[in-house]
């Protein structure tokens, strides 16, 4: 029997954004970049890394080229949401920690590739960048805790990367780690989270197409609470799965005992893919608040992407995949 | 005139008794709705705006958790001090203790889009769910019988008894909120440490009763 597996950019009509839908979303890019403009000219205060005269060195690398495959069923999620309700526990529990975020100073810093690889690396950020093939992609993101929002991020594959790294055949896993420095990240002083934040990827799943490295969103550079300079975005796994502000991907032989394992593993697993029939411990999936609307609704096995993730977990039916 | 200190220290107790009724109670009252105000705000016009549910649920709850807990500290505390008018803030510390916990549950409900069957599975299912839904349920008789005249109605010793709900009530709500999830450290200990203490004073003040009366 034949059993064709449909690659990302053949998706059926009925998914396809309308056209004028579209076309309006690159208008409010537009102006969304005029905006920030207007803010490094420091009219409104907006954008504070901008409005304090610190220019961010890629931002001639914005906006970038859309990539058409990746499209969406619902809309944009509003700017002003996606970059002001963010988890990032560095800076706080809660979800309002734009302005402590701030303190995090993202240049310079320095990526460094190690474990098994043919020579490990490190390298300036804005070095990684001219290496790397800058595209927009529209994802859906599905936090465990039942909010979702849409996004569009700006980076480069994740493959891009691990090519660049040349891991060796014994690497299995791909670890990647989080800054640690409490001077800057409050909530490092909170000595009961094990510190730094590190989270995981099988090497199939960090060479699938969806899995994205992000520098951007909305057309310009990240902005501290979302993840800046560097983060991931692995758009059919829970959110706390797409590590923000990563220093450090190393490749490893074992499974990397991820932070969230490490304070719950009864309630946050390697795994953690997007699934509405496998409850939360404490709360249902089966359906999502989505920002900016009201009501709830249906969550997607693979959170909608199934046809590209689903064949990753062939022969791992024993694994606690959605957890 | 002089006055002797016992009949000095009786009337400024008065004073304060007097004080308290025509004051204090109408503040509390009003004080108490300031929460339920700035959630509402915050939910609707404010902070919460991206995604309200989480946090109004979280504060619904905790407010519903502290005034129970108050509510249960103010007779020893009454005793304690000889200000026997605070006794009255205990209905009003009780009744909002309620509108916080029902409106705890109804908001939480609400985020389910008020579905009843979906509302029921999760409560079925989840044991802290159900341990805090039986606490809430348990409030609304005590609230309904708060009016004067329900007291007459229901008698005075029935209704003392009735009001004995408070104490399960307080504990479920207690161990739903410590499985509940993420729970706030320093509340969670304030309120177990009141709770603890509150109930060690009944216990003690009925030991020697008991033991009389054998």
């Amino acid at each position: 029997m034949l059993i064709k597996r449909k690659r990302g950019w053949e998706m059926p009509e009925r998914d396809a954004t309308p056209e004028a839908l579209f076309l309006d979303r690159r208008n409010l890019l537009k102006g969304a970049a005029a905006g920030g403009i207007l803010a490094s000219a420091g009219w409104f205060g907006l954008g504070r890394a901008e409005a304090a005269g610190e220019p961010d060195p890629s931002a001639s690398l914005y906006p970038a080229k859309a990539n058409a495959a990746y499209a969406l069923d619902r809309p944009v999620t509003a700017e002003k949401l996606a970059t002001g309700y963010n988890n990032f526990y560095e800076f706080g529990t809660d979800k309002d920690i734009v302005d402590r975020s701030q303190a995090l100073k993202i240049r310079p810093w320095t990526i460094k590739l190690d474990g098994m690889v043919e020579q490990e690396q490190t390298l300036g950020i804005d070095d990684l960048f001219k290496k790397m093939p800058f595209e927009e992609r529209l994802y859906r993101h599905r936090c465990v805790e039942a909010w979702s929002m849409a996004v569009p991020w700006t980076g480069f594959p994740l493959k891009a990367l691990v090519d660049l790294a040349k891991p060796t055949s014994g690497a299995k896993y791909m670890r990647m780690e989080t800054f640690e420095d409490p001077g800057m990240a409050p909530g490092q002083k909170q000595f009961w989270y094990p510190w730094p934040y590190v989270e995981g990827l099988t090497m199939a799943e960090a060479t699938n197409e969806l899995a994205f490295m992000v520098t951007g969103i909305y057309g310009k550079p990240l902005p501290t609470q979302n993840g800046a300079p560097l983060r991931l975005a692995t758009p059919w796994k829970y959110g706390f799965k797409s590590v923000k502000s990563i220093v450090r991907f190393s490749f490893v032989a074992d499974r990397p005992k991820t932070m969230w394992q490490t304070l719950a593993a009864d309630e946050y697993g390697f795994w953690a893919n997007v699934n509405p029939d496998v409850p939360h411990p404490r709360w249902s999936q089966a359906t999502e608040r989505f920002l900016g609307q009201s009501g709830r609704r249906p969550t997607l096995l693979f959170n909608g992407y199934a046809e590209q993730v689903a064949g990753l977990y062939k022969g791992l039916e024993g694994e606690k995949l959605y957890m | 005139m002089t006055l002797s200190n016992q009949e000095r220290s009786r009337r400024t107790k008065q004073l304060i008794g007097v004080w308290l009724r025509r004051v204090g109670e109408p503040f509390i009252i009003i004080v108490l709705a300031i929460p339920a105000l700035q959630l509402a705000y915050d939910s609707f016009w404010g902070p919460f705006l991206a995604d309200p549910f989480p946090p109004a649920t979280r504060i619904s709850g905790i407010w519903g958790m502290r005034l129970l807990v108050a509510g249960l500290a103010i007779t020893p505390l009454a005793r304690m001090t000889g200000l026997a008018a605070i006794i009255r803030f205990r209905r009003p510390v009780g009744l909002w203790a309620a509108a916080y916990s029902i409106g705890h549950f109804a908001i939480w409900s609400l985020d389910y889009g008020f579905d009843l069957s979906l509302i029921t599975t999760e409560i079925l299912r989840l044991r802290y769910l159900f341990v805090g839904f039986i606490a809430t349920v348990m409030l609304v008789p005590l609230a309904a019988t708060s009016f004067n005249a329900a007291i007459r109605w229901v008698g005075g010793r029935n209704w003392r008894r009735l009001h004995w709900l408070v104490y399960p009530s307080v504990l479920l709500a207690l161990w739903h909120m410590a499985t509940a999830g993420r729970l706030s450290g320093v509340d969670f200990t304030i309120m177990s440490v009141v709770t603890g203490l509150a109930l060690l004073w009944r216990v003690a003040r009925a030991l020697p009763k008991l033991s009389t009366a054998r």
